[in-house]
Formats: C-alpha cells, structure tokens, sequence
C-alpha cells in the first residue's frame, strides 16, 4: 500500500501512509487510539475508499469498491467486533461467504460439518461444528471468523485486536495459529496496542500516530519501551494546569467489585465530592463497559454501590443509582437526545417531575420553555431560540443540551463518556468549561475519554485500567501524557 | 441440572407441541366427531390455502422483513385468472398469468424494499390498498361465478380421498421448508435474518435474497388465491381479506420470530396453521357461537408468544 490517504469530514484519518508487508512475515500495526490503524486496515479490507494511494498485491495494482472485491482478492479481515449469525450452526457460519454445494441447489451440510471439524482442529477448539452459535461462550465466537479466513485460503490476513475477547488458553491457541499461517507464507497484519503481544507475535511493525507513519523496522532490533516512545512521540508536553487534591474528601459514591465477563474482574474505587474523577485505559479496556455495569445497563453477575447520604455510607440498587446520575453516552445521537424535538423538550425531558401540575401532571410548558432559555444562556447553547429541532444544533450545542438536561434534573453525580467527541474545538472548550464549573460547584465527575490532553486539562484524579484490574491512581503532576500511557500501555510509570 | 430445571427446560422447548395435544384433547373429549379421518381431512382441506401463504411469508420473515400483502395479491391474482379465462385463455395458461401476477407482485414489493431501502411493513401494508383495489377492478363484482373448469379442478382427489389442493399445499411447505433449510437462498435467509450487517460484511448478496423472498410470498399467495376460488367456483371480493394475519399469525405461533432470523417452517408454522384451524373447526364442532372464535384464537396466540418470550428471555 502506498501514499494512502483518507479524509472524514473535520479530521485527515490517513495521511500519506505506506504500508509494506512480507509473505511469511507478521507485521505489527500499532499505535495509540485513534491514530489511524482501523481506517488503513479498512482501506485494505475494502470497507473504505481511499481518497488517495493505491493497494498493490503481488505486484498487481487493486482496487477494492467493497470489502467482497478485497475478499476475493485473498484479504481477509478478521474484525474487532466479530461477525456472525446466532442462529446458524457453527459450521455454517464458518462458510457463509462460500457454501459448500452438494450440487446446483442443495447446499453439502456433512461436508460442511466435517471441513469445519478440520480447521477447528488446527486451532485446538473445543467448539462443535454442529452447535447452534447463540449456545457457544461469547469468548470463543471470535475463532469464526478466524476458522473463517482460514477456509477461504486468504492470502494476507488482518488480525484487529483478535484477543480481546479471548481467554488465555484461546490466546496461545491463536498464536500457535498465526505461526502455522506464517510458515505456510501468508502475510499477517496483526494490530494490537497490546505490545507484549506485538513483542512476541511479530517480525516487523510499523507505528502509526495521527495518521502518519511514524517508525517502522524489525521487532528484533527494539523493544517495548522503544516501541512505546514510538507510540506516544515526543509531543510538546502539556502542563497540567492546576489540579486539586481531592483525595481527603467526602466520598460521595464507593464502587465495588464490578465484573465484566472477559474485561473487568472486580474492579471498584470511591468518588469524591466535587472533583473530576478521570477513567483512563487503552480502547477495549473496559471503561464503558464499568459504567454500564455499576449502573446495572448491562447484566452482569456482581458489583456493589454505596452512596454518602447524610454521612453514612448506605448500599444503593443499580437501576436507583441510575436515576441519581446524570449520564452523558458516548453516542449523543443514539441514546442522549430525542433529534427530532425542539431543544426545550431536551432539556426538561429528565425532570418532567418538577414541571407537571400536581392534579392530572400535565405540563406547565411556558415554564419548561423559559427555563431552558436559562440554561441556554448558562452553558452558552448557540441556538437561535429554545423551540428549534434538536437536529439542526452542531454536535458540539447538541453536547451541551446534553448536559443541560442533566443539570436540569439536579443530578450531583455525572459521568461523562467521551463528552467531546466530534465536536469543534470551541465547543469542546466551552465543555470543558462546563465539567471545571461542576466540580467547582461540588457536583462530582467521572469523566471517560481517550484524549490525553483532555485527561491531563481536567482530572484530578486518573484511575487506570489495564487487564481488567484498575492497576494504578495518579494525581497531581503524574496526570501527564506521557505517564498515561506508559502505564496503560505497559503497566508501568514512565519515571 | 437440577430435576426442576430440567423439567423447566422440557416445558419451554416443547410447550408449543404440548399445546397443540392440550386443545386436541380438549376437543377431542367434548365431541366425539371431532377426532375422526374424514374431520382431519376436511380441517386440512380448510387450511390449504394457509399453508401456502404462510410457507410464502416465512422466507420474508425469516430474512427479517415482513410481507402484509398476500392478501391482496390473492384476490388480484384470482382477478387475472378470472379475466384470462373469460378472455378464453387454456386452463394452463391461466393459471401460469395467475401465478406471474403473484410474481411481479413479489418483484416490485422486493425491489422497493431491498433497493429503495423502504421499510417493509409500512411499505406492503400501504401498497396492499392498491393491489386491492387492482384485483377488484379484474373481478368486476362482489361476486361473480366462475367457470366449471374451475370447481372440477378444486374437487379432486387423489386416492385415499385427499383432495389435490391439500396435497399441492402440502408440497408447497414441504418444498419451502427444504429450500430454507438446505439451499443457500434459504441459509442466507437466516443469516440476514440474524444480522444484515454481518451479512454485508461477509458478502451474501443481500437486496438479491430480500427480492428473491419477496417473490417467493407473491407467487405463494397466487397459488393460494387459485386454491381459495377453484374450492368455491366463484370469485369475490372478500378474498384473502385478513389472510396476511392469519399467515403472519400461523407463523409466530409456530415459532417463527418476527425479529427475523429464527423458526422453522416444519413442524412449526405447519402446526401453527394447524392449530387455528384445529380451533376454529372443534368450537364449530362443538356448537360454540361464531363470535367466540376470535377471542378463543387471541388465547391460544398469545399463550404461545408467551411461551416464546419465556424461552428467547431464559436465551439472553
């Protein structure tokens, strides 16, 4: 692949990026979240077009218009998130893009179950090829789509982060696997920020940050804490501004004890009144996956929450600590607001309570109108008025009516997830604004986010998790860049 | 396991089957005639045309669309036929234009659908008024009498006294239930059913199998609309009202998820079928007013969605 290049709308994803793979070779793709490692992949697996480059495979130029193209070519993807169908065999979803025909019209099942049987057995997998899928672990549906790649005799091979829903057993398998691939002289890609994983899977790798490639060489010739530096570069380095010690506090929420099937085991940490409590850890580590679960959105077995009221610690049901939060999702557009209604009935809609007449509860709306004109002004919503669509606001106004309605509830505890993404940097100043004054009014922050610069500005407390286990607490001036993610990378601070 | 959950588990995986015995049971103690061959026969004479629209929607639903049409497109294809033996046509070219109707029906319900991204329930529910309308254009009449050739055609039997329709029905189910099972059309079927993303992703040409199912349940309800007027020799205006209900109906009590991607058609729908007609004919039977039959029918579908949200729940 060389010179590609790829634009989504505000941000430049790929620039100018050359990518050189090796038969027999597995090559690593690292680099921090969001530095463009899934969008060149995608480039090459034929999901996206790229606005520049070309993709050369065996000296024969190519050219993708859909991920099927790349997939005849002998590219196989094997996804983050897995695909597959739950209430098809196993064996049947194995070879869904080429069934097996016994003749024109009736599709081979023995074959199928028996050619299925073969490659699971390469991979030492317990699973039947005959089981329905919905009754497979949900960790080991991910070897599918590898048994998958290998029965289409696909060429080059993109693994995206393959272990992170494996166990470890399911994870020597996998690299026992990849080795087979390499001496039969496939070409690997295998993208990770795991760099243990990097270190021992990989004969080269290349780094990528911001879209640009940064560093490439031989695994051989380096080692974690190069690769590392590679990674995170040498950006000029953001001061904290000011950051409060928040430690002796009153706890407001105590966590314990959250479980997440493969991500988190038994995480918990206590929340303090008015401060910004950052969650910090690489893509997959299981930071939304701790919300949803304290907060009961997701089942899952265990976890226990206390609330302070009145000094005493008291035990709190999930879906009641629900109700007291305020929750702001990584998807606004999805799960944060009702587009298509005029921002008003945003604002008010978590706390209708306080707006309906005590016989009848209807709704007092002048009154629900002219309070959210002072929220308007509060968090400086651009909006020519309070009765526009939801849908005609930039992202970054949409955000704040976000936190408008929550603030409008009266909720003392909110937990922000991703609050900045995708929208302008004003806004997002003007956000960050907004979680500064919180604080300083005593309301308490959980604030999720994968931009360095956006913890070190804010927190004043990060929790680091890594394996499932939050494995580290830094405060003060150790909330820098460089720390974060040496420690979340590789569990480690950098001094 | 525990004995309790085994016994939990028995009752929510075959609930649906000890439903069925439950009612015959039921019916069967009440009246003495109603457990005999020749009621069997005349309760499968009486839901031929069901299994043949339900055999024709359960592609649809199972790829994760919905097909409210085939009401409609059985009474306009019993339009054309009507007309295309008036305007003296052979018996076998009639029903081959009955059955093309039915066909492009299915081909422009499933190009809108599949290629102009319309949602299809809203889509089939709507353009069904139309198609309505169509067929009662073609028969001209509320009612209006058909040609002998018609009514000889509906009376015959095959030996042991099984009347031809039945059978073709039969088959009709029979050959749908294999094709969904054992061809690719039908593996993809499910697998879009499942997840259209995924589907995407691996490469299954999804708008080719959504059309392709859409046809499938038109040219099915032609068929049913055949069978509905040769067994009365005459063509009116209330045919294949209500029967996308009863179809969809058939369905869901056999099993088959309305999320897509789930169900058999045999035993399930067949049995679904069964079962309201199994209904409908043993409260006949037992002299129960007519007006009984819809509230005994709304029992029976919702005990089994019941069952059916009990299991999907215990899945989760």
């Amino acid at each position: 692949m060389s010179n590609i290049t790829k634009e989504f709308p505000g941000v430049k994803a790929l620039d100018n990026v050359c990518l050189y793979a090796e038969e027999g070779r597995v090559l690593g793709l690292i680099g921090i979240n969001g530095a463009g490692k899934s969008t060149l992949m995608n480039v090459l697996g034929g999901v996206y077009k790229p606005d520049g480059g070309t993709i050369e495979l065996d000296g024969k130029e190519m050219i993708f218009h859909s991920p099927s193209d790349a997939y005849n070519a002998g590219i196989a993807f094997i996804h983050q998130e897995p695909q597959y169908f739950l209430s098809l065999t196993v064996a049947e979803n194995i070879f869904i893009s080429d069934l097996y025909m016994k003749n024109k019209v009736f599709t081979d099942k023995k074959k199928m179950m028996e050619e299925a049987e073969k490659y699971l057995s390469i991979i030492a997998s317990n699973i039947r090829p005959d089981q329905l899928l919905e009754n497979v672990a949900i960790g080991q549906r991910q070897v599918i789509e590898i048994v998958r790649a290998l029965t289409a005799g696909a060429n080059v091979i993109i693994f995206d982060e393959p272990t992170s829903s494996l166990g470890r057993q399911e994870k020597e398998n996998l690299f026992k696997t990849i080795n087979k691939l390499k001496a039969e002289g496939k070409i690997i890609i295998y993208i990770s920020h795991y760099l243990d994983e990097i270190m021992e899977i990989c004969d080269d790798y290349i780094v990528l940050r911001d879209g640009k490639l940064v560093n490439q060489g031989l695994i051989s010739e380096t080692d974690k804490s190069g690769l590392s530096n590679m990674i995170i570069g040498q950006k000029l380095e953001h001061l904290k501004k000011k950051s409060i010690d928040t430690r002796d506090r009153e706890t407001v929420l105590t966590v314990e004890d959250i479980h997440y099937g493969n991500l988190l085991h038994g995480v918990g940490f206590e929340l303090k009144k008015g401060e910004v409590l950052g969650i910090w850890g690489l893509m997959g580590s299981g930071r939304t996956e701790m919300i949803r679960a304290m907060l009961g959105l997701d089942r899952v077995p265990g976890g226990k929450a206390y609330i302070n009221e009145n000094g005493n610690k008291l035990p709190i049901k999930k879906n009641e600590l629900l109700r007291k939060v305020g929750y702001i999702t990584e998807g606004r557009h999805f799960d944060g607001l009702f587009l298509s209604k005029p921002v008003w009935k945003n604002v008010t809609s978590a706390n209708l309570d306080a707006y309906t007449s005590k016989i009848f509860h209807m709704l007092n709306i002048k009154k629900e109108y002219e309070d959210t004109k002072k929220y308007i002004d509060l968090l400086q919503i651009k909006v020519p008025n309070a009765g526009v669509k939801m849908a005609t606001l930039s992202g970054g106004n949409q955000q704040k009516a976000v936190f408008a309605k929550w603030i409008c509830k009266g909720a003392d505890i909110f937990i922000l997830d991703e609050p900045t993404r995708g929208v302008d940097v004003g806004a997002k100043l003007g956000i960050h604004k907004i979680i500064r004054e919180l604080a300083s009014q005593g309301k308490s922050v959980i604030l999720i986010t994968s931009e360095a610069d956006e913890m070190v500005d804010l927190a004043d407390r990060v929790l680091i998790l890594r394996g499932g286990k939050i494995i580290s607490e830094q405060t003060g001036a150790d909330i820098n860049q460089k720390n974060l993610m040496m420690i979340a990378l590789q569990g480690v601070s950098a001094s | 396991m525990t004995k309790a959950m085994k016994y939990r588990e028995f009752f929510l995986s075959n609930g649906f089957y000890l439903l069925c015995i439950i009612v015959i049971v039921i019916f069967s103690c009440l009246n003495r005639s109603f457990f005999t061959i020749e009621n069997f026969f005349s309760i499968l004479l009486a839901s031929a045309f069901l299994c043949a629209t339900t055999a024709g929607v359960t592609p649809v639903i199972i790829s994760g669309n919905m097909d409210l049409s085939v009401g409609s497109t059985a009474l306009l294809c019993a339009g054309v036929m009507y007309q295309s033996f008036h305007l003296g046509m052979p018996d076998s070219v009639t029903l081959l234009l009955g059955i093309l109707a039915g066909a492009v029906v299915g081909l422009i319900n499933g190009i809108l659908v599949a290629k102009l991204k319309f949602n299809s329930m809203v889509l089939t529910l709507g353009l069904q008024i139309g198609y309505r309308g169509l067929g009662l254009m073609l028969i001209g009449g509320t009612q209006v009498k058909l040609p002998e050739a018609f009514s000889v055609f509906g009376k015959k039997t095959i030996p042991g006294g099984l009347n031809v329709m039945v059978v073709i029905c039969l088959l009709v189910m029979l050959v749908l239930h294999v094709i969904l099972k054992r061809t690719k059309f039908g593996t993809y079927c499910y697998a879009i059913g499942c997840s259209e993303t995924a589907s995407e992703r691996v490469g299954i040409p999804i708008a080719k199998v959504k059309i392709a199912a859409f046809i499938i349940s038109g040219v099915c309800a032609a068929l049913a609309g055949f069978v509905v007027i040769s067994r009365l020799g005459i063509a009116h205006s209330y045919i294949g009202k209500k029967m996308e209900f009863d179809a969809i109906e058939a369905a869901v009590i056999g099993g088959i998820s309305l999320n897509g991607g789930r169900g058999n058609l045999l035993p399930g729908a067949l049995l679904g079928v069964f079962l309201i007609y199994v209904i409908n004919n043993g409260l006949s039977i037992i002299g129960a007013s007519e007006y009984v039959y819809p509230f005994a029918q709304g029992i029976i579908v919702f005990v089994a969605m019941y069952l059916d949200a009990l299991k999907n729940f215990r899945n989760k």
